[in-house]
C-alpha cells in the first residue's frame, strides 16, 4: 500500500497559489475532497495523511479548515487520514482545546507549518499541545526547511521534551537535510517525510538511521501528480532495495498510524 | 541528446560522506539516460579550496572524452588575485566556458565585493558563471541577481533555480535578463511557475550528478507540465548550447 505522508486540502487558492499567480506562475485552483481523491488516483496513492493548506494562514478560520479535512475523511475514510492544526501562538491553551475537538472528532495527527503560523519550531506555546499529544501518543508533523521559523533542530527540541510523541520533520528539513537526519539519529521519536529530500540525502539518511523511520510524502496537490511520481522515481534511484523501499512508500506510515 | 549543465566529477571527495566516482562508470551513466554531453565542476574539497585539482581532473575528464565532457572551472574568490592568474591560466589550458562559484563551500556572500575581480576576469574570457543557489544568506537568488545585475553584459546562472528560495526566482529573472535557472534539485511546481512566465527559455538542465539522479532528474522535466516539445527540447540541451556558444559543435 502507497501511504503519503504529506498531503494538503487546498479547498480556496488564497495563500500559496495565490502567491504563485501573483508572480505570474501559476493557473491557481482548488481541489475538494473528491478531486483530491482522483489526484491520489492518478498519482497511484492508496492513502494520505491530509492537512488544511488555507487554514494555515493566519487571515482563515483554521477550525472551519479542520472541520473541512475532517469532513473528507468522513466521506473517504480509506483515503484520508486526518490531522489538524492549532495556532499556538495566539493562545497556547485555547490551541491544545481546538485540538483536542479534533482529536475527539477522529483527527488522528497535528501538523503545524512555523513558517506560515508565525512561531518559532521550539516555541514553549506548543507545549500545552504537545502535552495532549504526549497523552494521546499523536504524531506531530513540522514544516522544516524555512529558517529560521522551521529548522530541524528546533523540532528537535521539542522531541526532546515530549519523548511519546513522535515527530515527524516534514521535506526532509530541505537544505537543512544534514540537521534533519542528526535529529533523527539523536531522538528515536523523530521521523523524516521526504518531499524536499535528494537523492544523495536518502542515502546518507539510509546510512546514518536506516529506513524505519523515513516516510514518503509528496506535498500534494502542489505539483500534481507529475510530482508525486518524480518523488517516487528520486527514492527509488536512492534506495533500490524493494523491501526498504516498501518500508517508504507505506510500511512505515501503517506502523506509525494504522 | 541531452545536455547536463550540472554534473560533478572528482575521483573521490567528501560531500557529508566519502564519495568515489569513475569517469567510465559516469560515461555509462550518461549512455544509458540518453545524455550525450555533461558539463563538469568539481566536488566536495575540491570546489571549496583545492580547486587547482579540481580543475585538473574535469579537464582530464574532457580531454579523454572530448566529445562528452566540457570543463566547467572553479576558483575560491578568497585567493585573490591568484585566484583570478589561476582562472587565467586553467582557461588557457582548456578553453573553459563557465566559471562556477560555490558560496556555500567556498565560503563567501555571492554579491560580495570580493568576488567581482574573479567574474570580471571570467566575464573577459566570455565565460558563463555558474553561482550554486538557494542557501540561506550566502547563496540566496537575490544576491545572485544582484551580481548578475552589476554585468549587464555576462551571461549567469542560479544553480538548482534558487532552490528553496523559489519565491524570489521570478522577480530575479525578470529584473535581469542576463540570468538563467539551472532545474536540478528544485521541485515540479516551481519550475512550472518560472516555464509557464517566462517559456522554455530560461531553464537549463542539470542533473547534479552524483547528488541526485539523472532518472528522477531526466523524468522530472519530462513530467513538467506547460511545456510543448520544442521547449523542453530546449531546456533539456538547446538554451545550454546557445547560452555556451557551442552551435556547430
Amino acid at each position: 500500500m502507497i501511504v503519503d505522508a504529506h498531503v494538503h486540502l487546498m479547498t480556496d487558492t488564497t495563500g500559496w497559489y495565490a502567491y504563485k499567480k501573483s508572480a505570474g506562475g501559476s493557473d491557481a485552483r482548488a481541489w475538494d475532497a473528491g478531486a483530491t481523491v482522483g489526484l491520489l488516483d492518478d498519482s497511484g496513492i492508496d492513502r494520505c495523511w491530509l492537512f488544511t493548506l488555507a487554514g494555515l494562514y493566519g487571515f482563515n478560520d483554521c477550525a472551519v479548515a479542520n472541520d473541512q479535512v475532517i469532513e473528507a475523511a468522513r466521506q473517504y475514510p480509506d483515503r484520508f487520514v486526518p490531522f489538524c492544526t492549532a495556532f499556538p501562538n495566539q493562545d497556547a491553551a485555547a490551541a491544545a482545546a481546538e485540538i483536542r475537538r479534533c482529536l475527539d472528532l477522529g483527527c488522528r495527527g497535528v501538523k503545524f507549518h512555523p513558517w506560515l503560523q508565525s512561531f518559532p519550531a521550539n516555541s514553549a506555546y506548543l507545549y500545552p499541545s504537545l502535552d495532549l499529544c504526549a497523552e494521546r501518543r499523536i504524531p506531530v508533523l513540522f514544516h522544516t526547511g524555512t529558517p529560521p521559523y522551521s529548522q530541524p533542530f528546533q523540532v528537535m527540541e521539542q522531541a526532546r521534551r515530549f519523548p511519546d510523541v513522535p515527530f515527524v520533520v516534514g521535506h526532509f528539513g530541505k537544505i537543512m537535510f544534514l540537521d534533519a537526519v542528526r535529529s533523527a539519529e539523536l531522538c528515536p521519536n523523530v521521523w523524516l517525510e521526504t518531499s524536499g529530500a535528494q537523492v544523495a540525502d536518502l542515502q546518507f539518511a539510509r546510512e546514518r538511521i536506516g529506513v524505519d523511520r523515513i516516510l514518503y510524502g509528496t506535498d500534494l496537490p502542489i505539483g500534481g501528480a507529475p510530482s508525486a511520481k518524480w518523488n517516487r522515481v528520486k527514492i527509488a534511484s536512492a534506495i533500490p532495495d524493494l523491501g526498504e523501499q516498501a518500508a517508504i512508500f507505506g510500511g512505515n506510515a501503517l506502523r506509525l498510524i494504522g | 541528446m541531452i545536455f547536463d549543465f550540472h554534473c560533478h566529477f572528482s575521483p573521490q571527495f567528501f560531500r557529508y560522506r566519502e564519495h568515489t566516482m569513475d569517469l567510465d562508470a559516469l560515461v555509462a551513466e550518461m549512455d544509458r539516460h540518453g545524455v550525450g554531453q555533461a558539463a563538469l565542476g568539481p566536488a566536495g574539497e575540491f570546489a571549496a579550496y583545492r580547486t587547482k585539482e579540481g580543475n585538473a581532473f574535469v579537464m582530464e575528464a574532457a580531454r579523454r572524452y572530448p566529445d562528452r565532457f566540457l570543463p566547467f572551472l572553479t576558483v575560491n574568490p578568497w585567493a585573490r588575485a591568484a585566484g583570478v592568474e589561476a582562472l587565467r591560466r586553467a582557461h588557457g589550458a582548456c578553453g573553459a566556458r563557465a566559471l562556477i562559484l560555490h558560496p556555500i563551500l567556498q565560503g563567501f556572500e555571492a554579491n560580495d565585493p570580493l568576488v567581482f575581480p574573479l567574474v570580471e576576469a571570467a566575464l573577459a574570457l566570455e565565460m558563463v558563471v555558474y553561482v550554486t543557489g538557494g542557501a540561506p544568506y550566502l547563496a540566496m537568488p537575490y544576491k545572485i541577481a544582484d551580481l548578475a545585475g552589476r554585468y549587464p553584459e555576462g551571461r549567469f546562472v542560479i544553480g538548482h533555480a534558487g532552490w528553496d528560495f523559489h519565491f524570489d526566482v521570478p522577480y530575479c529573472l525578470e529584473a535581469c535578463p542576463n540570468l538563467w535557472a539551472e532545474t536540478s534539485r528544485n521541485g515540479l511546481a516551481n519550475l512550472e511557475a518560472l516555464a509557464r512566465k517566462f517559456g522554455a527559455s530560461r531553464l537549463l538542465f542539470g542533473s547534479d550528478f552524483p547528488f541526485s539522479s539523472y532518472e528522477g532528474e531526466i523524468e522530472k522535466l519530462r513530467l513538467l507540465p506547460g511545456l510543448d516539445d520544442a521547449g523542453r527540447e530546449a531546456i533539456f540541451g538547446g538554451n545550454a548550447r546557445t547560452l555556451l556558444r557551442l552551435e556547430g559543435r
